[in-house]
């Protein structure tokens, strides 16, 4: 009798029971999660891209986006919308079907084929060494026992076959241990590239929607027009937002500026001053320094108003009033006019004079006239309804003339047009007295002026405590 | 304002505050105003001598603090001409011209025949912010003139407009109505001093 007696599976030559306790875990493990992944596929497998993308739903979505965009002329800022979006969930829908491709071919399967072939392998390797071992056993136990001697060769055969065949599955069984051993690393390794994959796709679909998102914002907020009314009642002030952030910072760091409403600013300031003011979330420090983009920004909103300020409806009121050659006559009619605008638009446009007044009044430093006011403002705050281009270019520059006709007066004789007090001056002494004052008002913004220098600032004490959209 | 079909239409762009109105202004009347009054539009006319004959050279000189797209398309595409003006002093004011130009591209489709100048203004002035190299720059990129300008010196002024009317390759015209004839008489004096040689 040889070595054969002390067969055993400790002979492996490395720690196999606890490896060997690892597959069936492993196995089961690629089996479940492969299914599970499988199920949170969206694309159908084994498909094409093109084909895949085209049955995802969000496929679906964007072609009937661009089936419903249809209907709209090409003005409407729904249209104008939908066309990008419609983009935008086809590009999203590529990158999806991209990244389900990547998953498929780089986790899905390799699971698969660990669950249903290679593991399978070792596990019926195993059963098959549990079997020869047995049958090795059962044979030296009746080997043992005596009998003829033919029949004794016979037995030790048996056993030396069986021995043979278990030395044989016991290398084939030992040699997989050992590879899934090896591999073990590499199997873990598909989980983590399943995430790797995901954080790639979300963060090439969220890159790409940033960018595009702040695109379709900026050419919606340029394009579409939100009527006065709407912010106001949204927001429930009597001033409109942008009107009242702009003033405040032009208060606070505009008034001396040369040139300002005339001279361009950077437009990427402007149009970004105009994002934060659509959103509500200006930080006045930042554009404070550019008072000319907080110009620049106010005359926008003025001019993407659908309506004029000062309404269409009384576009040649106004220009028939300035026409009148007594003074008193023309201002008496002014204000007839002021009381037929509708109390929103009276507001925001008080409140707009009455700021423009003021900065008139510094006209030696920023130069710039009740009348240059005019030139540079005026269209944006009247002008003619559009019939058609060319009716528009002709009245555009004859009416441009006639608005600063209409203006300049509206700036020069402001304090007698409006009786409100809305900029209150007083001296830093009697704080106490002007807020219960401008309170009862209603009013948001304070100016104080040192009587000495003439030179303007704010009480930014009293725009804090009474301008509802600061903080207390 | 009824356009006369023989009208040659140069139109003045540029962000406010640049100088369109007092280049326009010291090429029409020779005066320069130190006064700081904002354009609304104003169009100055000019007879000039064109193709043996005589045209109004109608300058249009826009605003530049509150241009409606929709007038600035009409004032493009009636345009036959293009003073692209920005000052030396303020990099923003070239910046403000790229859509412009971008507008005119687009209205008029192949602008290589269409006279375009880029103007760079204010050169006396000392705190510049646009260098010589980088208007010259720009010119090339949107393969148009270039010219730097004081209207305040009276520097390149009538050059400007004479250069942006030479660049046009389908008339033939000149500033000076007399000009036209003086040089019918300097080369009918050639031929003569021509014809005493021989």
């Amino acid at each position: 009798i040889n070595c054969c007696s002390t067969a055993s599976i400790s002979g492996f030559a490395f720690d196999s029971i606890q490896v060997e306790q690892r597959v069936e875990p492993a196995k089961r493990a690629a089996q479940i999660l492969h299914k599970k992944l499988l199920s949170c596929m969206q694309s159908q497998p084994g498909l094409e891209a093109e084909r895949r993308m085209k049955k995802l739903p969000l496929m679906l979505l964007s072609i009937s986006m661009a089936e419903s965009l249809k209907d709209f002329d090409a003005e409407s800022s729904i249209r104008r919308v939908l066309e990008m979006c419609c983009f935008m969930e086809k590009m999203l829908a590529n990158m999806l079907a991209d990244f389900e491709m990547k998953v498929e071919k780089e986790v899905l399967e390799p699971l698969n084929k660990l669950s249903e072939d290679d593991l399978p392998e070792i596990l019926k390797n195993k059963k098959q060494f549990a079997k020869l071992t047995t049958d090795w056993s059962n044979a030296r136990i009746s080997q043992t026992s005596t009998g003829p001697q033919a029949k004794q060769d016979g037995l030790r055969e048996e056993v030396e076959e069986a021995w043979r065949k278990l030395e044989s599955i016991k290398d084939q069984y030992s040699a997989d241990l050992y590879h899934f051993a090896t591999k073990e690393d590499d199997y873990a390794n598909y989980f983590i590239r399943l995430l790797e994959l995901q954080a790639e796709y979300h963060k090439q679909s969220h890159e790409f929607l940033d960018r595009n998102i702040n695109e379709l914002k900026e050419s919606h907020s340029q394009k579409g027009e939100k009527p006065l009314l709407s912010h106001l009642s949204q927001s429930e002030q009597e001033i409109a937002t942008p009107i009242q952030e702009c003033i405040y910072m032009l208060l606070r760091t505009g008034m001396k500026e040369e040139g300002l409403f005339r001279l361009a600013a950077a437009a990427s300031v402007v149009k970004r001053l105009k994002t934060c003011l659509d959103q509500g979330t200006v930080d006045h420090s930042e554009f404070s320094i550019d008072p000319h983009a907080v110009a620049g920004a106010l005359k926008c909103y003025l001019r993407e108003l659908p309506e004029p300020l000062m309404t269409s409806e009384l576009y040649n009121d106004w220009f028939k009033a300035a026409g009148e050659k007594e003074l008193t006559e023309k201002l008496q009619q002014f204000r007839v006019l002021l009381k037929k605008l509708p109390p929103e638009n009276y507001n925001n446009l008080r409140y707009l004079v009455q700021f423009l007044s003021l900065l008139s009044e510094q006209q030696a430093v920023n130069k710039m006239t009740p009348s240059n006011i005019a030139i540079v403002l005026g269209p944006n705050l009247l002008w003619p309804r559009a019939e058609g281009e060319a009716a528009l270019f002709d009245m555009a520059s004859a009416s441009s003339v006639q608005v600063v006709m209409v203006i300049e007066p509206l700036i020069q004789y402001s304090s007698s047009l409006f009786p409100e007090e809305s900029f209150t001056y007083t001296s830093t002494h009697t704080h106490a007295h002007t807020h219960t004052h401008t309170h009862t008002q209603n009013i948001v913004l304070f100016c104080t002026r040192d009587t000495k220098t003439s030179s303007l600032c704010i009480n930014i004490l009293f725009i804090h405590f009474l301008n509802p959209l600061y903080p207390h | 304002m009824p356009e006369q079909s023989n009208d040659y239409r140069v139109v003045v762009f540029g962000a406010g505050g640049v100088g369109k109105s007092s280049l326009v202004l010291r090429f029409v009347k020779g005066t320069f105003r130190d006064t700081y009054i904002p354009t609304v539009e104003d169009t100055y006319r000019q007879v000039i001598s064109c193709d043996k004959s005589v045209c109004t050279l109608q300058i249009t000189d826009t605003t530049g603090s509150h241009q409606f797209p929709a007038m600035q398309r009409l004032s493009i595409s009636k345009g036959h001409a293009f003073i692209l003006v920005y000052s030396i002093t303020s990099k923003q004011s070239l910046e403000e011209l790229k859509p412009i130009y971008q507008q005119v591209l687009a209205i008029k489709g192949n602008v290589e025949a269409i006279p375009i100048m880029l103007v760079g203004n204010k050169s006396d002035e000392t705190q510049r912010e646009v260098e010589t190299k980088d208007g010259e720059a720009q010119a090339n990129q949107w393969k148009c003139a270039f010219m730097e300008t004081s209207a305040k010196t009276n520097h390149n002024v009538t050059e400007l407009f004479q250069e942006l009317l030479n660049l046009d390759k389908k008339r033939n015209m000149s500033l000076n109505i007399d000009g036209k004839r003086s040089g019918k008489q300097s080369r009918a004096e050639r031929l003569k001093g021509k014809c005493s040689v021989m």
